[in-house]
């Protein structure tokens, strides 16, 4: 059972290398926050498969609270960018 | 019990390398978010019930179910909020509308 986690985490590992290379080679502002909110979502999986290990149960709580920032900040970038784009 | 965990946790990380390798992959903008809510909806949903499967019915449990309903609706929700911003000002240089 817990080599299908390492080999699940090495899996997201590799996933989120790729998000940032599309963050590095990405020409316009949409396409990084889709990358981030993309590298935010793996995060949070990765924080609730390293939080099945037994000493450390609390990881839901702050795999919650990582969803929740990652939801509220994407929205936040889009409104900023969306009052930017109307002053012009 | 324990196999059919296993499958779904595999599938799930199989699900989100395709879809992270979409996103790379395509040109077009509206494209890649097609290509990254592969990732916001089958990625979640099978590794989230494949730990909800392997840690029985718990509190723990009921904290892995609340975390996937969120991440579903949280993630359809920015996914279009992000397309809508596109089609409204995204056409300024680079990715064509």
């Amino acid at each position: 059972m817990i080599d299908s986690y390492f080999l699940v985490i090495f899996i997201l590992s590799i996933a989120i290398f790729v998000s940032v290379l599309r963050f590095i080679f990405a020409e316009e502002i949409y396409t990084k926050i889709l990358s981030v909110n993309l590298i935010g979502t793996k995060i949070v999986l990765l924080i609730l498969l390293s939080g099945m290990a037994p000493i450390m149960k609390d990881f839901t709580d702050i795999a919650m609270v990582y969803a929740l920032i990652n939801f509220i900040s994407t929205i936040v970038i889009l409104k900023y960018y969306q009052d930017k784009e109307l002053l012009k | 019990m324990s196999i059919l965990s296993n499958i779904l946790l595999i599938l799930g990380g199989v699900t989100a390398l395709i879809g992270t390798i979409g996103c790379f992959k395509f040109k077009d903008f509206l494209s890649r978010t097609h290509a990254a809510s592969v990732v916001d909806s089958f990625s979640t949903l099978l590794i989230i019930i494949a730990l909800i499967i392997n840690s029985g019915l718990s509190l723990y449990s009921l904290k892995l179910f609340l975390i996937l309903v969120f991440l579903y609706i949280t993630g359809s929700t920015a996914m279009h909020a992000l397309s809508q911003a596109f089609l409204k000002y995204g056409s300024a240089k680079g990715e064509k509308k």
